[in-house]
C-alpha cells in the first residue's frame, strides 16, 4: 500500500504531469493520422527518454501510447479511414453515426469510452497483475493458434450484410498475410523477386491501402466535390456532451464492464494486442444488438473500451514477465529497460513506487485525453466541412507518408497503392473491408503458432484439442459461428416474411 | 447481378493462378495460402452460381458505369505519376503538383486550390519535418544541392 501511495505522489509531480500532457497531445495528433500510429511516435520519442528519470520516461511513453490508441478512431469516425488498426472496429458505427449528422456524438462517446477503458485496464493491472500473468503463462503455441483462429471466426460477424462476400474478404486478407518468408521453412511466397516483400506485407501498408487509397478513389464518385462530407454536427458545449455522455455510459454500463474485462484479458495475452481486443468486443456487442454496424453508439463504445483496457492488460506480462503484450508494448519494454528497470516478479517488490506510477500514468493519461478529446471535438468535427475535392489529394499525400514511414521505403507506398486499387474494386462490389484487415492481422499469428505447435507435437493435431484452455476456446468458436449463422438465417427469414 | 458474375469470375481466375503458384511451395508453408485460396475459390464459385440464378429475377443492377467515372481514372493516373516522380523530385515538390492537379481534376475553385495546397505543404513540413523529424524523400534532383 505504501508503494502505491509513493507511486501516486511520484506521478503527480509537475514535471511528470507536463510530460503526460505533451505525450497525450502528440499521441492524439499522430494516432489520428491514417497509417502513422503509436509505434512511429514512440520510436521517435524513445531516444529523448535516455536522460529522464524512470517515472518521467515511462509516463511520457505510456501517455503517447494512450493518446494514439484513443485517437486511432478519430479519422475513422470522420472519414472512414482509421488512424490505427485498433480504431477500425469502432469506425464502422462511428462513421455511420457521422453520416447521420452525429459526428460530435460519436467522437464524444469514443473519448468517454476510451477513458473508461483505460481506467478499467489500469485497475485490472493494479489488482489482478499476478493472477492474470499466471493465466497468460498457461498459453502455449497450440492455445495461441486456437485463440487466433477464434479471432478469424469473428470475420463472419463483421461482414456487414453479405456473409459470403465478407468471408471472401477475410480469406483475401489471410492470403495477403502469407506474402513473404514462410514461418516453417523460410521459403519466399508470392514475393515476385522483390526482397522488400521478404518480411511480408507490413500492417501499415495494408491499412493505408485498404482504408486510405481505396477511400480516396471511392470519394471521387461523390457528385458534389465542392462541398464537405456534410456531417451536421450538433451544438457544441462541454456541458451538452457531459450530460449526454453520462446518460449513454450509464445505459451501456454492463457492455462497458464486459468490454473492459475482455480488453484487459486479451491485452494480457502476449502477441494479441488492441486490434484483436477491439474486434472481439465489437463482436460481443453485435451479438447482443444486431443493429450494430448501422450506426449504433454501442458499436463505438465496446471496441473503444476494449482497446484502451488492453493497454493496462498488456502492461501485466510486460512488467511481470518481460513479455510485451503487443508490438507497441515491446517499445515500452525497451523504454523500461533503458530507464534501468528490469521486468520480472521482483520489479514489484524492489521498485514498487516506479511500477505503480507507470500503472497510474494510464489513468491520468486517460483523463487527459478525455478532456482534450471533448475540447477538440468541435475542431475535429469541423474538418468534415472541408470540400471533398480538397480532401482526396490530401488523403493520397498523407497515405503516402504513412506507408513510407512504416519501413522508410517507397516500395511500401507502391504496395499500398496496389492494395488500395484491389480494395477499391472490393468496395465497388460490396465486399466489406474490415474482414480483409482482420485476416491480414490474424493470418500470420495463426501460421506462426500453428507451425510451432506442430513442431512441438511432432505433427500431431491432438495438441489443439487437449487441455481445458483449448476445449474452452473451441467451445467459444462453435458458439460464435453458430450464433452468427443463426442471426443471418433469422434476418433472411424476416426478409422473406 | 452482372457485376457479381464479373467479380466472381475474376476472383476464381485470381485464386486459381495463385493456387497454382502455391503448388511449388514446401508443403508446410503452402498450408495456409492453399487453405485461404481454396476458401476463396469455393466462395467465389457459390457467388457465381448465386448471381447466375438471381440474374433472371433482378437484372436491374447491371454494371454501373458511374463506378468507373473519369475522375477516378484521372486520379489513379495522377497517383501513379506522383509516385513515379516522388524519388526524383522529393516529397514536397511532387506533393505540390499532386495537390494542384488533383484538385483541378476534381474541379475545385482556383483560389481554393492554391490556399489549400500551400496550407497543406506548410503544415505537413512543420509537423513531419520539424516536429517529428520524419526523413521524407528528398529526391535525386534536390540531393545534388544538399
Amino acid at each position: 500500500m505504501q508503494d502505491i501511495i509513493k507511486g501516486l505522489i511520484l506521478l503527480l509531480q509537475f514535471k511528470n504531469i507536463f510530460f503526460l500532457f505533451a505525450g497525450v497531445l502528440s499521441g492524439i495528433i499522430v494516432g489520428a493520422l491514417p497509417g502513422m500510429g503509436g509505434i512511429l511516435i514512440i520510436t521517435l520519442i524513445l531516444p529523448f527518454t535516455y536522460s529522464m528519470r524512470p517515472d518521467t520516461a515511462m509516463s511520457l511513453l505510456i501517455a503517447v501510447y494512450c493518446g494514439s490508441v484513443y485517437a486511432g478512431c478519430v479519422s475513422g469516425i470522420l472519414f472512414n479511414i482509421p488512424g490505427t488498426g485498433s480504431g477500425a472496429a469502432s469506425s464502422i458505427d462511428g462513421h455511420e453515426l457521422a453520416k447521420k449528422g452525429r459526428a460530435g456524438d460519436a467522437l464524444a462517446y469514443s473519448a468517454a469510452s476510451s477513458f473508461i477503458g483505460g481506467v478499467i485496464g489500469a485497475l485490472i493491472c493494479l489488482t489482478f497483475a499476478p493472477l492474470v500473468a499466471r493465466l497468460a503463462l498457461l498459453f502455449g503455441a497450440a492455445e495461441y493458434s486456437v485463440l487466433a483462429f477464434f479471432g478469424i471466426t469473428i470475420i463472419a460477424s463483421v461482414s456487414q450484410g453479405s456473409l459470403l462476400k465478407g468471408l471472401i474478404g477475410g480469406f483475401f486478407g489471410i492470403l495477403l498475410g502469407t506474402v513473404g518468408m514462410g514461418a516453417n521453412t523460410g521459403y519466399f511466397r508470392y514475393t515476385f523477386g522483390f526482397l522488400e516483400l521478404a518480411d511480408g506485407i507490413n500492417m501499415v501498408w495494408g491499412i493505408t491501402g485498404l482504408f486510405a487509397f481505396s477511400q480516396a478513389f471511392q470519394l471521387c464518385k461523390t457528385e458534389d466535390l465542392e462541398s464537405g462530407i456534410a456531417f451536421n454536427v450538433e451544438k457544441f458545449s462541454f456541458k451538452h456532451y457531459y450530460n449526454k455522455i453520462l446518460k449513454v455510459m450509464a445505459k451501456h454500463k454492463m457492455l462497458i464492464l464486459k468490454s473492459g474485462i475482455v480488453g484487459a484479458v486479451i491485452g494480457a495475452i502476449p502477441g494479441t494486442g488492441a486490434e484483436i481486443a477491439s474486434w472481439i468486443a465489437y463482436n460481443e456487442a453485435k451479438r447482443e444488438n444486431s443493429k450494430i454496424g448501422t450506426g449504433e453508439e454501442a458499436g463505438v463504445i465496446a471496441p473503444e473500451v476494449a482497446n484502451n483496457a488492453c493497454i493496462g492488460g498488456a502492461l501485466i506480462p510486460t512488467l511481470t514477465l518481460g513479455i510485451p503484450g503487443s508490438s507497441t508494448m515491446s517499445l515500452i519494454l525497451g523504454g523500461l529497460m533503458l530507464a534501468g528497470l528490469r521486468p520480472g516478479f521482483r520489479l514489484f517488490s524492489e521498485q514498487g513506487p516506479y511500477v505503480y506510477s507507470i500503472i497510474f500514468s494510464i489513468i491520468v493519461s486517460s483523463a487527459i485525453f478525455f478532456v482534450l478529446g471533448l475540447l477538440v471535438v468541435p475542431y475535429l468535427a469541423k474538418l468534415t466541412s472541408v470540400p471533398i475535392g480538397i480532401l482526396i489529394p490530401m488523403i493520397i499525400a498523407l497515405a503516402t507518408i504513412g506507408a513510407f514511414t512504416a519501413r522508410f521505403s517507397l516500395f511500401g507506398v507502391y504496395i499500398s497503392l496496389v492494395i488500395g486499387v484491389i480494395a477499391y474494386f472490393f468496395r465497388v462490389n460490396e465486399v466489406p473491408i474490415p474482414p480483409v484487415i482482420l485476416g491480414l492481422i490474424l493470418g500470420p499469428i495463426v501460421e506462426e503458432h500453428l507451425a510451432r505447435a506442430l513442431i512441438i507435437s511432432n505433427g500431431s493435431l491432438k495438441v489443439f484439442f487437449t487441455g481445458y484452455i483449448n476445449i474452452f476456446l473451441w467451445f467459444a468458436i462453435v458458439l460464435s459461428v453458430g450464433i452468427t449463422i443463426y442471426n443471418e438465417y433469422k434476418v433472411k427469414l424476416n426478409d422473406v416474411k | 447481378m452482372k457485376r457479381d458474375i464479373l467479380f466472381s469470375t475474376t476472383l476464381i481466375a485470381f485464386s486459381a493462378i495463385f493456387y497454382y503458384m502455391a503448388r511449388s511451395f514446401p508443403s508446410k508453408d503452402a498450408l495456409l495460402p492453399k487453405t485461404a485460396l481454396f476458401g476463396m475459390l469455393i466462395l467465389s464459385f457459390i457467388l457465381l452460381i448465386n448471381s447466375i440464378i438471381n440474374k433472371k429475377s433482378k437484372d436491374s443492377t447491371s454494371l454501373n458505369l458511374k463506378t468507373f467515372n473519369n475522375s477516378i481514372f484521372k486520379m489513379f493516373l495522377l497517383t501513379v505519376v506522383y509516385l513515379f516522380l516522388l524519388p526524383y523530385m522529393g516529397y514536397f515538390p511532387s506533393t505540390f503538383l499532386l495537390l494542384i492537379f488533383g484538385m483541378k481534376i476534381l474541379e475545385i475553385k482556383r483560389a481554393l486550390i492554391f490556399k489549400a495546397t500551400i496550407g497543406y505543404i506548410l503544415l505537413s513540413w512543420i509537423f513531419f519535418v520539424k516536429v517529428l523529424s520524419v526523413p521524407l524523400p528528398i529526391g535525386l534532383f534536390f540531393k545534388k544541392f544538399i
